[in-house]
């Protein structure tokens, strides 16, 4: 089955993003990917429906056109993102009791750089104060609208990512007190770096050069008497000072690439991820197998965008216009983060300083359940993993120790959506369209399986006992409510 | 009626030239088509203008008018048909089969420019598509790709072209779902577009005698079989792998015969399918021919005639004479001529009619005779019946990628060398046909192209680099190599028929094959990802679907070998194990037919996943029920 792997470059990287802790939301919004603080869960919901389908208990619905980011939901209003036509962006509100449309905005992006599917243009998942929405697309760079109207309040240019697979954009802002947060792993410049969210001035950026291209979101962990963002990135989970981006601590136990989230409860941090290969799998392979492409073992400028090339010549040691062995490490994978792939899932205490690879880390197992895309769902003491083949296992969030492993959840395909919760129940979107919904406890309870109608690659949101799910071209609000 | 709407077109190309802001800045095309010239040539003149304008982001005015003087003229159609034309080649203009044409750089001090040009209007055609071919646009099944714009230079042309091959036929309609059955009229009519800007000049339409194309009576029988895809049906069910594929539909139909449920409501479809697929052909200045097979007739008339008897592996839709109705029967022959005034008449602007399947043996010669009488009969107008055998089949009817284009360019050289004038495709999908007919395209007007140099003129032009156009190479010769083993071991392997997937579930030992088979399907799929990660924006959806449809391949296989172990273990009496290898076939199954969902374009690739999820998927979820409960 070496083939299932070695098409890893058409996988795709969807996006994450990431909650907060902003005064100005209601404790029933999902301000951003995958809700408060990427978690995925929410926690006011009752009654939330079971069984609905894309004619059943549909509150409302809107075709969108393409896209792939997640909705986000604040005071009463849903906010999704759409390609209009190849060169028109779209940002649209929408009121979530009824569906109608309150604003929406269009703007012109330019010609679109390279993307591989699944992954689409539209996979930035927004973010919201309550105030603004936050809107990140890879050549407009961010944009901060007024919730109100959609007017543009600020936009600040953010370097158009690269990536030497060409994968394409997919990372998501979050929102932390009065800051704008957004994390950019790309292969070519990665960094971070946090906006003032009233004016769109740059507070500090911190560059993450030891990382390669990865789609986590931020999170925020409370420990130790602190709030760090923490971000999880190649070979590394790390700890920043909001206030100045500062690197507080680093934990290298993590692979090469990272598209998966991290999930916080109190003050551990969860990852789940699978990449590529072998733990000494490390970049150069991948180069030399999917860039090198008249395969003569050595890589040459013309196999690279032009963006890498001031990075291939930094690699050409003996400047003989070809990267060989270690010149390929030296060019793209940082000396100090020669991560590899290989499978794991971790939980990893916050609130450290410096390296906190020897003391921090609670359990680590090597495991086949990660999924590379889907982010692990942490809540009521598990830790929940689903990839494809509807192939789901469950962890003690306390000590890593099986509840259950690899049971199928009765639909098969893959699947880059993130499973959520509310209500006691667990909602998993794959990708052919079923969004499957089980019972949150110590066994794999299917309780139903519900035809989205198309195909799905975003994840779900959940606010005030509604149910948002975008597929690639329509977003359904269900609901009991719905007659 | 293009005719009849030039004048407004022209007007209202001046208008847009004469109030566009940016008019200055481009470059500004005179595109002259002769007063006289005919709908055809004034599609090629408007194809010339849409080419021009998306090659050099010029302005092109489209007139019949000469302007006396001008830098950028073009000159479409030759001098009988167009003076403009007539005055600048003088008596210069080169001696051409109704075929040839030219593109002719001319230079007469007030006017410059070029001539593209036939002596014929599909000649003429086939000149400005040549001339699209020389700036850089490559011509698919299902699109055009262009190159990135380029100035323009309408100076040194001097081309002159014949057809080395002077019949290129493209064979349609058929029977099956994964083939051209599933298509509806109107997606006909854009590949019929798009071979006509690869030459290709004749379709042949292909019936089978129970399809819907069709109406008679003979002594008191009417017909009544109207049937697509030998009357079976492909439901898709809301879990299907796939499904995504087909929207919200609950079944996969030819929408030209959607919602029609009686003998009469297929027929009257039909019928206006088999005729819209006439008129677009005829519109391109294709020829036309209706192949169908004289002696073979709906089961219905087994009631009319006697010993009449079920052809085989024809589902029973169908009879023949059998061992008891001897040549010279009169009532088979009124029959056949029936059968053959029915089409005629039902398509009067048919060129040709061919019959096949005459090779059976006595019968031949009574075929024969029908034949010359027919001809003999027939009006002015109609249609040449054409006594032809049938000719080799194609031997790989599987489901899995192909690739054939070095073994047509070994054929075509056979055939130049014996004077062979005539080149057929039969398709059932498209799939991975573009660069096999672009060979069989350019081949067949140059004999000094060679499948690699028409691979490379393909592949090195779309995706902007020889070095990728060397990789696929690469791996479309592993897919080559993958066709021709399964043709050589297993004609059949893949066949989309119902037992298409548990044929292979026997408890005996894989054969060595299939592992070099998977082989080539893998190092292929690598070819394809690598080549399209380095090739140009244009190309990367076009190598994306080929690279998805051999990741679809190599989970077939997957499939079939879990499949196989699965007997292998229920033989042994392991029930555990077999059920375990069924769980990893249906799992390789359902991401084989999800993956073609992903990429599917065309209606064969649809009908490829129903008729997967026919004849595999569910019944391969009805043996693990099966073998579930017998634990």
């Amino acid at each position: 089955m070496r083939f299932r792997n070695l098409c890893r470059p058409a996988f795709l990287p969807i996006a994450f993003a990431l909650a907060a802790c902003a005064g100005s939301l209601s404790a029933e919004d999902w301000p951003q990917f995958r809700g408060p603080n990427a978690a995925g869960i929410s926690r006011e919901s009752k009654n939330l429906p079971v069984e609905f389908s894309h004619k059943e208990k549909v509150l409302w619905s809107t075709e969108l056109g393409e896209g792939i980011a997640c909705p986000i939901v604040t005071g009463g209003k849903v906010i999704a993102t759409t390609m209009i036509d190849d060169q028109t962006f779209g940002v649209i509100c929408f009121e979530a009791a009824t569906g109608k449309e309150l604003w929406r905005r269009e703007l012109d992006t330019g010609p679109t750089p390279a993307i591989m599917p699944p992954n689409t243009q539209a996979s930035s998942t927004p973010a919201t104060d309550g105030e603004r929405v936050y809107v990140y697309f890879s050549t407009l760079g961010m944009l901060a609208l007024d919730l109100g109207n959609g007017e543009t309040i600020w936009t600040h240019e953010i370097p158009e990512p690269f990536y030497l697979l060409n994968w394409g954009a997919a990372h998501s802002p979050i929102v932390y007190q009065d800051l704008v947060i957004f994390n950019q792993d790309d292969d070519l410049t990665p960094f971070m770096i946090a906006l003032d969210k009233r004016t769109g001035e740059v507070r500090w950026k911190t560059p993450r050069a030891e990382m390669l291209a990865g789609y986590a979101v931020p999170v925020i962990c409370q420990a130790n008497g602190r709030e760090d963002i923490v971000v999880a990135g190649s070979g590394k989970l790390k700890g920043y000072d909001p206030a100045t981006g500062k690197q507080l601590w680093t934990c290298n136990t993590l692979l090469r690439t990272i598209m998966t989230s991290p999930a916080v409860v109190d003050d551990l941090i969860y990852v789940s991820v699978q990449s590529y290969g072998d733990t000494d799998r490390v970049l150069k392979y991948a180069l030399l197998e999917w860039k090198d492409t008249n395969q003569d073992g050595k890589l040459s400028k013309d196999e690279f965008d032009k963006p890498f090339w001031e990075k291939f010549d930094k690699g050409d040691v003996n400047k003989d216009g070809f990267l060989v062995e270690s010149e390929i490490d030296a060019a793209f994978q940082a000396p100090t983060n020669m991560a590899g792939g290989g499978n794991t899932i971790q939980a990893i205490r916050g609130g450290g300083t410096g390296d906190v690879t020897k003391t921090h880390v609670v359990w680590n197992i090597d495991n086949t359940s990660p999924s590379n895309i889907a982010s692990p769902l942490v809540d009521d003491g598990r830790v929940f993993v689903v990839k494809k083949g509807g192939i789901s296992a469950s962890f003690d969030a306390k000590t890593g120790d099986e509840v259950w492993s690899k049971k199928r959840i009765s639909n098969l395909g893959n699947y880059y959506a993130s499973p959520v919760a509310g209500d006691g129940k667990m909602y998993v979107m794959g990708e052919n369209g079923f969004l499957v919904v089980l019972r949150q406890g110590p066994k794999p309870e299917v309780l139903a399986k519900n035809d989205m109608g198309d195909s799905c690659v975003a994840t779900p949101a959940i606010a005030d006992g509604r149910i948002f799910v975008r597929t690639l071209k329509t977003l359904y609000c269900f609901s009991e409510e719905a007659k | 009626m293009i005719a009849r709407y030039f004048s407004t077109l022209v007007a209202i190309f001046a208008l847009s030239l004469a109030s566009s802001p940016v008019a200055s800045a481009a470059e500004q095309v005179t595109v002259v088509v002769g007063q006289g010239a005919t709908d055809l040539e004034h599609l090629a003149a408007q194809e010339l203008v849409s080419q021009f304008k998306r090659l050099f982001d010029a302005h092109v005015v489209l007139t019949d008018f000469v302007p006396d003087k001008h830098q950028n003229l073009v000159l479409v159609g030759g001098p009988q048909k167009n003076k403009a034309t007539r005055e600048v080649v003088g008596d210069s203009w080169p001696k051409l089969s109704e075929q040839g044409f030219i593109l002719r750089s001319f230079d007469t001090g007030d006017r410059r420019g070029a001539i593209v040009a036939g002596d014929s209007p599909a000649a003429t055609y086939w000149a400005v598509c040549e001339l699209g071919h020389h700036f850089g646009i490559r011509y698919l099944l299902r699109e055009d790709i262009y190159p990135d714009t380029q100035p323009l230079k309408l100076t040194g042309l001097d081309v002159l072209m014949e057809p080395e091959v002077k019949f290129r036929a493209w064979k349609t309609l058929g029977d099956g779902v994964t083939g051209p059955e599933s298509w509806s009229a109107a997606d006909q009519k854009k590949l019929l577009g798009q071979l006509a800007k690869m030459k290709f000049n004749q379709i042949i339409l292909s019936v089978r005698p129970w399809q819907p194309f069709a109406e008679y009576e003979f002594r008191g029988v009417s017909k009544q079989s109207a049937a697509l895809w030998r009357g079976e049906q492909y439901p898709i069910p809301r879990d299907a792998p796939g499904r995504t594929a087909f929207g919200t539909a609950d079944s996969f139909v030819n929408p030209d015969f959607a919602g029609k449920q009686t003998h009469e409501e297929m027929t009257a479809a039909g019928i206006k399918h088999v005729r819209g697929i006439i008129s677009a052909a005829k519109r391109l200045g294709m020829s036309v021919a209706l192949e169908l097979s004289p002696l073979e007739f709906p089961r219905e008339f087994e009631r009319a005639i006697p010993g009449l008897v079920a052809v085989a592996g024809s589902k029973e839709l169908a009879v023949h004479p059998g061992p008891n109705l001897k040549p010279g029967d009169a009532a088979v022959r009124d029959l056949v001529e029936t059968q053959l005034r029915a089409y005629v008449e039902t398509y009067p602007n048919v060129d040709t009619l061919y019959c096949t399947n005459t090779n059976a043996g006595s019968w031949q010669k009574e075929v024969s005779s029908i034949a010359e009488q027919f001809n003999k009969q027939r009006g002015p107008d109609s249609p040449v019946l054409t006594l032809r055998r049938s000719g080799a089949s194609e031997g790989n009817l599987g489901v899995l990628s192909r690739s054939t284009t070095r073994r047509q360019s070994k054929t075509l050289d056979e055939g130049l060398a014996s004077d062979v004038d005539h080149l057929s495709v039969q398709h059932t999908m498209l799939a991975e046909l573009d660069p096999t007919i672009h060979y069989l395209s350019r081949a067949a007007w140059d004999k000094s192209v060679m499948a690699r140099s028409a691979h490379d003129d393909f592949f090195a032009t779309i995706t902007g680099s020889q070095a990728v156009a060397d990789r696929l190479w690469l791996g479309f010769g592993h897919i080559e190599s993958a066709t021709q083993l399964t043709t050589e071991k297993d004609a059949d392997f893949s066949a989309p028929s119902p037992d298409m997937l548990l044929k292979h579930y026997r408890g005996e030992p894989a054969p060595e094959w299939w592992t070099e088979l998977n082989e080539h399907y893998t190092q292929a799929m690598i070819e394809l990802y690598r080549s399209h990660g380095a090739a140009d924006a244009r190309a990367r959806p076009l190598l994306f679907y080929y690279a998805k449809r051999s990741e679809y391949v190599l989970e077939y296989l997957g499939a079939v070998k879990a499949v196989r172990a699965a007997a292998i273990a229920k033989q042994a009496g392991d029930n555990d194990a077999a059920l375990e290898q069924l769980e990893a076939a249906i799992e390789s199954l359902y991401n084989a037919i999800d993956t073609l969902g992903d990429v599917a374009q065309d209606p064969s690739d649809r009908g490829l996943i129903a008729a997967l999820n026919a004849y595999a998927y569910r019944p391969l979820l009805a043996e693990r029920e099966r073998l579930s409960e017998s634990e």
